[in-house]
């Protein structure tokens, strides 16, 4: 586990820890860390370049502001860690007790230890959404890599206090080379809904954390949009559920001579809890989509419901897609089930389309965008008065990408 | 189907005296009289001896030599039982043993002594006309086989391995390793310098073997390892079932059971390889097993796993050839003490190839069952389509049951590949409504599992559904009890 | 009253719903039901949902997850003409003296063929063996009598069957284990109007002198093609009215909330 110390001087030196730990002559060296289960699909090799680069240039922390709201409670209640004296409340001291270990691999661990320790005070934002509160508008939180080229680590906390309910949107703008944490605790009866975008106009790399611990009767939705180009990235999400519990996320990747991993790991520490998960995946390009999606049942639930749905469409040009859903069970009284499909747009589908008149192009068009469609659909309230300005830029963003229009 | 109903009222009137008697039926030894015995632990020394006196081929003496090297390079497996492998002890164990002077050729000139033990184990019941040729190994040294004139007429060859070398020794030399090589695993290695025994079946173009091939298996003896060799060749367009089904004593030290199997369908062959594995529960049973299917090539594993202490076991298909087909129908028992660690490997190398797997699991009374998979298409193997559902049955919660598929897809043209996996338990409400309608709970509950495995037991030839039936209700009396 | 022969006695039954992972979670129920059924009598038992319908013939087939807290169920013993209490039995036991219920919902049990499970069954309740070609024999004529899809006999028990073919398979069942008490739970529930009159016609062949049977639903429909001779209204957990078939119409016409406030109201 991750210990948090906000060290103001004598900062662990990313350069040796990394060349101790991957055991490199030096930084130059390029080599997968191939034992480790996580990063087994990862090529590490093609992270230690850039992340060499970057640090070359300097250190830098991602700044977060936010945006999208005029509630004052809310805007009071974002601070950087300078401003937030009591540490003991926040998430890791809190949880550091009841926690069912994450195990985590060494390198995960470097990583994480990087991110916390090069972000220090200055690159780790709070907030807190205050006891009972439920929050109208949906504020935006950003997190940005304001200096080119240099390495970035930032730490976010958002903290739902008990009975709290919040839609947030959080919009990364990774650097070239960045490692995150965001951490999501939700007290008690809390109900937290986040939509996380991944949008960057620059080729970036970098390792990700999003960890989520849900006391008991808690909801969360997420929704994870990694819509990227020219990226190489490991993202892990994790959460720690008590009892009756729930999480749902519904998540895309969409990448373009890109090769990121999604790494799911929901543990199922208390009775009845729930979680869903749908992740999409649609690679072009030469680009590389690596599903893991491990469900948690420890010994001891009961009741619990782990269910897990992925769909993969090549779109062509020597890509490639690994998906590998898993379920850990300790106890009979549970009801999991996953299910994965990969293949491409369908040739059957696209022919009865053209069959009702409908040009190749436009049917396939048609189809892709149902592909996304109703991952999106469940992430976003239909709401036609009131256009979601984070809906549309997903929608261009995934134009973009794809080269065609394909929005109504 | 009605020989399934049959059985269902043959249990019902057993009780559970009976019961317990059975369960020793397969836990007896003989009493130990060997013509040669080797030391434990293995030398250089002792794998050229092996070779020696079996009077190989040079060729094979350092197959065998360069093996052993390797095996000793060859680091364990990091994953899987990983306690239970790093606590083998390579150095006590026997690694060949030759109960009497020669191969016999009908039941008359086998030793009463090994005759009993063969009889105990119901293998006269399985020389009838309709079953053709049957292969028995005892003590890694086949004493027992007769091959039907039927099958000779029809050119087909089915003989021990050491027999084969001997015989054939052109046709194994072409073929015998091609598909594992020693350096594959540790394991493999292993077996690649000790093998000793095990089947050669060899079946000659558009030949149609219409009975299922057998052979019996049997670990006695203190620490004796078992590294039977098995190689199966079907040439263009035939058809060949083999079946092997083993049962071993207990004991109190461990035994290692490293057998490598492989399998090479020619072009329109199909070959089906059945297993029924019921190890005592204090072996290790360790094996590779693969097979190639070229074009229009079928390969069948239907693969069941009831014993041992810990099986590590992924049946493979590399579908090389366009339109061919693989196919892993397993289940998996774990019990108390017991890891399953099973699954199935099918790499799509050729366009138009389909798979399918499906794998059931039982677990109860703390035993661990894990499905482990892969399903790999490379680049331009176009239009292949592969399914995948492993279903996992819960008895308690004291178990374990894990599902780790991994898919690696380079290819999209055509292409479909599709996952499911589901765990349940024995519902309440599923066994009242049975209760309801004057079934025990205990028999019920029998139902329900054997409804769960029927996928698995309707594939087999007939005495062996009822056989792993019978071996079901045994292992689940202790629980439903 | 002429010479009417008890066969249940339901005697005061309070009964709660325990949750079978969480024993300390518990529901009251049944809050004292009193009820008499009677050999070669058809009784409705009709109540508003919630009111304890299902939980009554869960309780008298013995269902594991209900605990009887108070009170006593009899059932007349056909060997000794004894009443004696079944509340200690097993469902088997039940079974095997003649109680069967068909359930609202049948479960599906996916490998286990429709054959080798009625064979069974048929072989427990009976207490002797059938030789398979007597079985198919009889599974035949009855399947006949039901008009039912014969290639249902070669699938698994209830996989893949539609709701009305589930219905029809519970009948089949009642028609071969002839059991003395029938209590059928909502068997109208999900039939078409075709489905609803082959069952029904099912039944009334079976209705005879030995035999009781129960039905239990909200509706009227099903007693339309099925005469009641006795209706007995249930909410709350409690009996609250019993009379003859005409208390059908009467409830058709004032609906559950009038007839439940009128109970209380007379105490």
């Amino acid at each position: 586990m991750a210990k948090i110390t906000i060290q103001k001087k004598n900062r662990v030196n990313p350069f040796e820890e990394l060349s101790a730990l991957l055991k490199m002559p030096g930084l130059e060296a390029a080599y997968p860390v191939r034992t480790l289960e996580p990063w087994r699909r990862f090529d590490p090799s093609k992270l230690i370049q850039p992340m060499t680069e970057s640090l070359r240039q300097g250190m830098a922390v991602s700044r977060v502001t936010l945006a999208d709201t005029v509630d004052s409670d809310l805007k009071s209640n974002l601070h950087s860690a300078s401003q937030w004296k009591n540490l003991d409340e926040l998430f890791l001291q809190k949880a550091k007790n009841n926690l069912k270990l994450f195990e985590k691999k060494e390198a995960c661990e470097f990583f994480e230890n990087l991110a916390v320790n090069s972000a220090g005070e200055e690159g780790l934002s709070i907030l807190r959404i205050p006891k009972n509160k439920s929050f109208e508008e949906i504020p935006t939180v950003e997190i940005s890599a304001p200096e080119a080229g240099k390495f970035h680590s930032g730490v976010f906390y958002l903290y739902a206090e008990e009975s709290s309910k919040a839609t947030i949107n959080l919009v990364k703008k990774s650097g070239a080379f960045d490692v995150s944490i965001v951490y999501v605790y939700l007290e008690k009866n809390s109900e937290v809904y986040l939509r996380y975008l991944d949008e960057n106009n620059q080729p970036s790399q970098g390792v990700h954390f999003v960890k989520y611990f849900q006391e008991e009767n808690s909801h969360s939705k997420s929704g994870i949009y990694s819509l990227c180009a020219s990226d190489n990235r490991k993202v892990f999400i994790e959460n720690n559920l008590s009892q009756k519990a729930q999480a749902e996320y519904m998540g895309i990747f969409l990448g373009r001579r890109a090769h990121v991993d999604h790494d799911f790991s929901i543990v199922h520490n208390g009775n009845y809890s729930v979680s869903n998960l749908l992740f999409k995946m649609s690679v072009m390009d030469q680009s590389y989509g690596v599903f893991w999606g491990e469900a948690d049942i420890v010994a001891g639930t009961q009741g619990c419901e782990a269910y897990q749905q992925n769909k993969n469409l090549i779109l062509g040009n020597n890509s490639r897609i690994d998906a590998i859903p898993r379920l850990n069970i300790h106890t009979e009284n549970v009801v999991a089930a996953h299910g994965s499909a990969t293949g491409e747009i369908s040739e059957e589908e696209i022919f009865y389309m053209m069959s009702r008149g409908l040009g190749y192009a436009e049917a396939r068009k048609l189809l892709l965008r149902g592909f996304f469609e109703d991952v999106l659909r469940r992430s976003f309230e239909h709401d036609d008065d009131k256009p979601d300005a984070l809906l549309e830029k997903i929608w261009t963003n995934i134009q973009t990408l794809l080269g065609v229009e394909i929005s109504t | 189907m009605s020989d399934t109903e049959t059985t269902n009222t043959d249990l019902k009137n057993k009780n559970k005296a009976d019961f317990e008697k059975e369960d020793y039926k397969y836990g007896f030894h003989d009493a130990e009289q060997f013509v040669f015995k080797s030391e434990r632990g293995l030398t250089e020394d002792i794998v050229r001896n092996i070779s020696k006196i079996k009077n190989e081929p040079q060729w094979m003496t350092d197959f065998r030599v360069e093996s052993y090297r390797i095996f000793l390079e060859k680091p364990m497996p990091n994953w899987g039982d990983v306690k239970g492998l790093n606590s083998i002890d390579f150095d006590s164990i026997y690694y060949y043993l030759k109960p009497t002077g020669g191969q016999e050729r009908s039941w008359d000139d086998v030793p009463e002594d090994i005759k009993n033990t063969f009889e105990k184990l119901g293998i006269p019941e399985a020389e009838q006309k309709f079953l053709g040729g049957v292969t028995a190994q005892y003590e890694s040294e086949v004493v027992y086989h007769s091959i039907r004139e039927d099958l000779e007429k029809l050119g087909v060859i089915f003989t021990d391995m050491d027999s084969a070398l001997r015989e054939h020794p052109d046709l194994v030399k072409k073929f015998f390793s091609t598909i594992i090589p020693p350096g594959d695993n540790k394991f493999a290695a292993l077996n690649s310098a000790v093998w000793s025994g095990g089947s050669f079946i060899y079946v000659p173009p558009d030949t149609d073997v219409a009975i299922p091939l057998q052979a019996y298996f049997r670990i006695n003896a203190k620490n004796m390892g078992q590294f039977e060799r098995t190689l199966i060749i079907t040439d263009k367009n035939s058809k060949v079932h083999y079946i092997e089904g083993c049962t071993a004593p207990t004991y109190s030290t461990d035994s290692l059971h490293s057998a490598v199997v492989e399998l090479i369908a020619m072009e329109g062959s199909t070959i089906r390889y059945s297993t029924i594995q019921n190890w005592s529960n204090n072996v290790y049973n360790l094996v590779t097993k693969r097979a190639v299917a070229y074009e229009n090539a079928r390969v069948e594993w239907v693969d069941g796993n009831i014993g041992s202490k810990v099986t590590m076991k992924y049946p493979a298909v590399y579908l090389m050839g366009k339109g061919a087909h693989g196919e892993v129908l397993s289940i998996a028992y774990a019990g108390k003490g017991q890891h399953q660690d099973a699954g199935a490997k099918i790499v799509h190398a050729a366009p138009g190839t389909t798979s399918s797997i499906l794998s059931k699991s039982l677990t109860k009374d703390g035993g661990q069952s894990t499905y482990r998979g892969l399903i790999k298409v490379h680049k331009n193997a176009i239009n292949c389509k592969s399914s995948v559902k492993c279903d996992a049955l819960m008895l308690d919660n004291k178990s374990t049951s894990a599902t780790y598929p991994y898919m690696e897809i380079e290819e999209e043209r055509g292409v479909r590949v599709n996952h499911e996996a589901t765990v349940s338990k024995v519902d309440d409400d599923m066994l009242f409504f049975m209760t309801s309608r004057g079934i025990s709970e205990d028999d019920a509950k029998g139902m329900v599992i054997n409804g769960f495995i029927e996928p698995f037991t309707r594939e087999l030839p007939m005495e062996y559904a009822v056989e792993l039936n019978r071996l079901i209700q045994l292992e689940m009396q202790g629980a439903i009890g | 009253m002429t010479n009417q022969t008890l066969l249940l006695d339901i005697q005061n039954v309070h009964a709660e719903y325990v949750n079978p992972h969480n024993q300390n979670e518990k529901i009251q129920i049944l809050n004292g039901i009193n009820l008499k059924l009677y050999k070669g009598k058809t009784h409705a038992i009709m109540g508003p949902n919630g009111s304890g319908k299902s939980t009554l013939s869960s309780v008298v087939m013995g269902h594991p997850h209900y605990r009887i807290t108070q009170g006593d169920i009899r059932y007349l013993n056909p060997e000794t003409s004894q009443m004696e209490s079944i509340i200690g039995l097993q469902p088997h036991e039940r079974a095997k003296k003649g109680i069967f219920m068909s359930f609202q919902n049948p479960v599906s049990v996916p490998g286990l063929p429709v054959t080798q499970f009625l064979r069974a069954s048929l072989q427990n309740i009976r207490g002797k063996d059938i030789t398979v070609k007597d079985f198919r024999k009889e599974l035949k004529t009855s399947m006949e009598s039901l008009q039912m899809n014969p290639d249902l006999m070669k699938r698994y028990l209830n996989e893949g069957f539609s709701g009305g073919e589930k219905k029809r398979m519970e009948i089949l069942q009642l028609a071969l284990l002839q059991p003395r008490l029938a209590i059928l739970d909502e068997i109208d529930s999900g039939l078409d109007i075709d489905a609803l009159r082959q069952v029904s016609e099912g039944i009334n062949r079976l209705v005879d002198q030995e035999r009781a049977f129960v039905l239990i639903t909200h509706y009227k429909r099903l007693l339309d093609y099925i005469a009641p001779d006795n209706v007995h209204i249930i909410a709350e957990g409690r009996i609250i009215k019993e009379g003859g078939p005409e208390l059908v119409d009467i409830l058709e016409t004032t609906g559950y909330e009038e007839i439940v406030k009128a109970a209380k109201v007379n105490g």
